[in-house]
């Protein structure tokens, strides 16, 4: 993992003050990860967002950062992609302290899209795709780990919308 | 998430934080184009970087306009994002229109569609583009 790819997703990075109870949900398979993004297109910025969290809430780290890219391909799918990359960024760094054995993380998104995206095999990507760089880049990191995306749909803005309680994911995602 | 990415955002209006242009590619060859690093469609955006140019050079000698204002005042992306959102008739529109072959009095005489170039509302002769949009006929 290059050195900018880790800056632009953990420009802004947080945790909880202890972070083992999300490495056991991790290793058990019950963590959750949501990512989400923004696009300004007027002042032509995009910035992401991503927290990895264990089950009950209580134990969290999350990050993001300013979306790179040329002006013409900045958009609010890019934003997204760039948060589903923080999340295999931030599994990444805590590697070496999950198990070695083949794990699962529930990766939830608010845009379908993107969220196909990061389960799509690593030899069928095609230059074609928009933001293919961030795509390519999203399938190299989760393949250097035991742990696997589990992709997850979300609906976004359910805090507008909603008049009942939120589901956790969907609170995560506000 | 989407709280923090917003903010994030407004954090970083008026100065944007010194990250590299785009996400350095892993696995695939980088493609630059003009100093700019490509990240989306490929062969898209070789197509235009290779296209572009001739159409502006062409433009400029159709029009009589100097080719570096061509290049420096025109929002060519912007025109590609409108275009592509408006519907195709609109689209056929505009094409007919930039190559002056919209059906004014002129064009439909060369076509030999109509006996004379009068404007069929104020009867002005030769019914150019500028006209149309200068008619001075009470119902334009």
């Amino acid at each position: 993992m290059s050195q900018s790819t880790s800056s632009l997703t953990t420009e802004h990075f947080q945790s909880s003050p202890s972070i083992q109870q999300l490495i056991d949900d991790i290793a058990n398979g019950v963590a959750v990860a949501v990512c989400d993004g923004s696009y300004f297109e007027i002042y032509g910025i995009g910035s992401c967002a991503w927290i990895l969290s264990s089950a009950d809430g209580s134990s969290w780290i999350e990050g993001g950062g300013i979306v790179p890219g040329p002006l013409a391909d900045l958009n609010s799918y890019r934003c997204k992609l760039g948060g589903l990359l923080g999340i295999s960024v931030g599994t990444a760094c805590l590697k070496n302290l999950l198990p070695s054995t083949k794990h699962f993380m529930l990766t939830a998104c608010d845009n379908l899209e993107a969220l196909r995206k990061i389960t799509a095999d690593r030899n069928r990507v095609k230059t074609t795709w928009k933001s293919v760089d961030i795509i390519s880049q999203i399938l190299d990191v989760w393949s250097n780990q035991h742990c696997t995306p589990s992709p997850q749909h979300v609906y976004g803005h359910q805090d507008d919308k909603r008049t009942g309680p939120l589901t956790f994911i969907e609170h995560l995602n506000v | 998430m989407d709280k923090l990415a917003k903010s994030l955002a407004f954090r970083s209006f008026g100065h944007l934080p010194d990250n590299p242009p785009a996400v350095p590619l892993i696995g695939m060859s980088q493609l630059v184009i003009q100093n700019t690093l490509v990240v989306s469609s490929f062969q898209k955006s070789m197509t235009y970087s290779m296209h572009h140019n001739d159409m502006v050079e062409y433009l400029g000698r159709k029009w009589e306009i100097d080719v570096n204002l061509l290049h420096e005042s025109v929002a060519w992306p912007s025109i590609v994002k409108a275009r592509k959102r408006a519907s195709f008739p609109f689209q056929k529109f505009i094409s007919k229109w930039i190559s002056e072959d919209t059906a004014t009095g002129i064009v439909m005489r060369r076509r030999k569609q109509r006996l004379h170039d009068h404007c069929p509302r104020c009867d002005a002769p030769q019914e150019h583009l500028v006209h149309i949009l200068t008619c001075p006929h009470p119902d334009v």
